[in-house]
């Protein structure tokens, strides 16, 4: 009878917690890293921004783990297809932060006006709060199996989902203003340094779009 | 070989079989309930021998009956009646050998499918294809093929109401402990239907339908009673999280041992006949000197197998299951219940129709059921791949090894009868 065992799979849940757990982390390097850019500290921006890059190696290696939790004869609660969906929207994640640090590498950033400043810095704590209210979201999940995608968590785990909404789309207020202060001062900066902190805006807004991907794959598993 | 000799020589073969019976399928009925810690290894193989042993002795006759004459007709061994003595021996051996081969390598081969390939195995031997009783044969390849799915809708039925009457709720633990006797009434009533359903062949118990729906209806009613005098009380507030469900896990533990406990009572009415069928085929010939037609199935058999199942399990299952216990954290005794309720009622009213199902695959598919109603985290379903395969391999190859046996055996002996 030792294939009794055998007809229960490691739970894949287990490891996609890890992984957003981790791809939170990533983004969490972000605020010290940009602080460090907006003081012209380049020595510091040049270490924080491979830290970052490691963190999202460690990432891919947690997000391989769950890959290869998930055999084509794995039967779950969810479909395989919408939980590898959740898990790239995860990696995407990690992937905006590293590309952050990298853009902040790639030229030595001229000094920006207060005013942008200022909300480049709340742009980024505002993604930031979408990602961790969103690895709240992810952690319930092994709760939910547990009651079997049924009773108040759901309703708890949905209210949740919409509060990561919200701040989204805070964020992408903020992502507006800020583009439009930066506009205000466009003249100040050169062409190329127009180039990288459009670039680097886009990041900093898909950790949050991202984020709320996540949780938007996170309601599929929900409906019934 | 003398008659003697023979008549022992089968019933050690027999033996070895009951013994690999219990030692293999033991974790069909209780691993469930140890994996979810509502039994303890100790009190499973107590529950489990006392109750496969009555379910070889009160209902194995019927299977028995099949998997004696009901596969391959008498009729060919009537000119040389030591074929038939040869050939069930052989069966025996080879189900046996078989079993222990792929128990060792945790393969999920049913114990039926084997002796039902090994019997068929050397009737067309001897008596051609036309020697096969064809109808019979399709009714338990059916059996094969519907009761897992019988006790995968069971199950997922089970599961499903469980989910949305009880889990659903702001306060699970509390919603649990007022169905409990609801659960226990249905319980009584489905398991007293299934085994009074034409009568108790053994206890000469004859019943007519209506009869056994009025006792059961009545049994069941007496499960109610019980239930609600055994509700758990537990003081577990409302919270809708981890509290509410760990109250509604601890009713369920007490259900599920009940239903566990009748897994291990149809599993041994079902998979006694494996064999303790061949062996009365023997037995019979052999004292009556001629291949007989009509012959009750003895006490005494059923006795012998029901022995050799416990002894089984309680040498070799003990091990099994422990290791089962250590590796299986996913099973609660929510899901355990439903799953097990899917089985046995399944594999009981198999038994009461005379048909060999396997145990294995029935638990399988309700497992499956269970799954399918979100039940589990993950299932993997290259088991049911690998039951798939096993279809395919175990009846040639018990067949194959049955055939090798009815030579050797033949060789030996010159005469038994």
């Amino acid at each position: 009878m030792a294939w009794l065992p055998n007809l229960f799979a490691k739970s894949p849940f287990t490891p996609l917690i890890a992984h957003q757990r981790k791809a939170q982390e990533c983004a969490e390097a972000v605020p010290a890293l940009m602080a460090a850019a907006l003081a012209e500290d380049y020595a510091n921006v040049a270490i924080l921004a491979k830290r970052t890059s490691t963190l999202e190696f460690e990432a891919d290696a947690l997000k391989t783990k769950v890959r290869d939790g998930l055999p084509k004869g794995i039967f779950m609660p969810v479909s395989r297809g919408d939980l590898l969906g959740v898990l790239e929207a995860q990696d995407e994640i990690a992937d905006c932060a590293e590309d952050i640090g990298v853009l902040l590498t790639m030229r030595q950033m001229e000094a920006v006006p207060d005013e942008v400043a200022t909300l480049i810095t709340e742009l980024v704590e505002a993604s930031v709060r979408v990602v961790q209210k969103t690895t709240s979201v992810v952690e319930r999940l092994d709760g939910l199996v547990k009651s079997s995608f049924s009773g108040p968590q759901v309703e708890k785990l949905l209210g949740l989902i919409n509060l990561v909404d919200r701040e989204e789309h805070a964020a992408d207020k903020v992502q507006d203003q800020l583009a439009k202060a930066f506009f205000r001062h466009e003249d100040t900066f050169k062409p190329a340094a127009i180039v990288i902190w459009m670039k680097i805006f886009r990041k900093i807004g898909n950790l949050a779009n991202n984020a709320e991907r996540v949780t938007r794959r996170i309601r599929l598993f929900l409906a019934e | 070989m003398t008659p003697t000799v023979v008549l022992v020589i089968t019933g050690i073969i027999g033996l070895y079989m009951a013994w690999n019976i219990g030692a293999n399928d033991v974790a069909n009925a209780m691993g469930t309930s140890v994996g979810s810690g509502a039994l303890t290894l100790k009190q499973a193989i107590v529950v489990a021998g006392l109750l496969e042993f009555c379910g070889a002795v009160l209902v194995g006759a019927y299977v028995t009956d099949t998997v004696r004459k009901g596969i391959v007709d008498p009729v060919i061994f009537a000119s040389d009646p030591n074929t038939l003595i040869y050939g069930m021996m052989g069966a025996l051996a080879s189900a046996a050998l078989w079993l222990n081969l792929s128990s060792y390598f945790g393969w999920p081969v049913s114990t039926t499918h084997s002796i039902v390939g090994a019997v068929s195995g050397f009737g067309i031997l001897i008596g051609g294809f036309s020697a096969i009783k064809w109808w019979t044969m399709f009714k338990i390849v059916s059996s094969w093929v519907v009761s897992p799915v019988v006790g995968g809708l069971t199950g997922y039925i089970v599961y499903q109401v469980i989910r949305k009457t009880v889990i659903a709720k702001d306060d699970p633990g509390a919603a649990a402990r007022k169905q409990f006797f609801l659960w226990t009434g249905l319980l009584m009533f489905v398991v007293s239907l299934v085994t009074l359903f034409k009568g108790l062949k053994n206890l000469k118990l004859k019943l007519s339908s209506l009869q056994a729906l009025a006792l059961s209806s009545g049994l069941g009613v007496l499960g109610m009673i019980i239930g609600k005098v055994l509700a758990p009380r537990t003081k577990w507030g409302k919270d809708g999280g981890e509290g509410g469900l760990k109250a509604m896990e601890s009713t369920f533990t007490s259900l599920q041992v009940v239903t566990a406990a009748t897994v291990a009572f149809a599993h041994g009415a079902n998979d006694v006949a494996n064999a303790v069928g061949p062996m009365a085929a023997v037995i019979g010939t052999v004292r009556s000197g001629a291949v007989a037609q009509k012959v009750d199935v003895p006490i005494w058999i059923l006795l012998l197998g029901g022995a050799g199942i416990v002894v089984g399990l309680a040498t070799y299952g003990y091990k099994v299951m422990a290791t089962i216990g250590q590796k299986i954290t996913e099973i609660t005794p929510s899901r355990g219940f439903a799953a097990e309720f899917g089985a046995a009622i399944t594999i009981l009213l198999g038994s009461k129709l005379g048909l060999p199902l396997s145990t294995t695959h029935t638990l399988v598919g309700s497992v499956l059921g269970v799954g399918f109603a979100r039940g589990f985290r993950a299932l993997n379903m290259k088991v049911v791949r690998s039951i798939a395969f096993s279809w395919i391999l175990t009846i040639p190859a018990a067949a194959g090894v049955c055939i090798v046996f009815f030579y050797i055996f033949r060789f030996i002996g010159i005469v038994a009868v």
